[in-house]
């Protein structure tokens, strides 16, 4: 495939291809998993309401940081060598 | 002082927005402009996730978009349960 003049980009994807055929199958379960939830929650969202008001939100934000940090430390590794 | 690289400024950003979610989650009323807010940040996040740290920015336009595509669907999504709950409930129950 030739790349045109105004965009210019790789034409394998970063990283090991094996890889990217792992994520696009996360990416197809957790879309899953997000459906699940969705139409669960849509025919009792008084009791979906009601329990997540007992889930630690502090604990969830940090772990989230947490995440975000890690995927920066990695994305510096892979730069470095 | 060597200059910040892109990189450390996008998780800056992602922290940021993170924060900020949490915080607009806690403190707003539940209503459309929140989970509008929320879809955006959502969208936002994802779209610097995508390009910054799995580095598809310059990759093949068919995984770019593919893998963007998602980052886009999902807040949409989320955006649309709030509008149509109540309708996509009764398609969904027996």
């Amino acid at each position: 495939m030739v790349a045109k003049a105004s965009e210019q980009y790789n034409r394998y994807p970063p990283g090991d291809l094996a890889i990217w055929i792992f994520i696009l199958a996360e990416l197809a379960v957790f879309a899953a998993f997000f459906a699940a939830y969705a139409f669960t929650r849509m025919g009792n969202v008084e009791l979906f309401d009601t329990y997540q008001q007992t889930l630690d939100r502090r604990a969830a934000l940090v772990n989230t940081l947490a995440l975000i940090t890690s995927s920066y430390f990695v994305v510096r590794a892979v730069a470095a060598i | 002082m060597k200059p910040p690289r892109k990189v450390d400024l996008v998780w800056g950003l992602l922290i940021a927005l993170t924060l900020s979610g949490t915080l607009l989650g806690e403190s707003a009323e539940p209503g459309f402009r929140v989970t509008l807010a929320i879809a955006g940040i959502m969208a936002v996040k994802g779209r610097l996730v995508i390009d910054y740290f799995l580095e598809l920015a310059h990759a093949d336009p068919t995984l770019r978009w593919t893998v963007r595509l998602y980052a886009l669907v999902i807040p949409l999504l989320l955006i649309l349960t709030y509008l149509l709950g109540p309708q996509l409930a009764s398609m969904t129950s027996l």
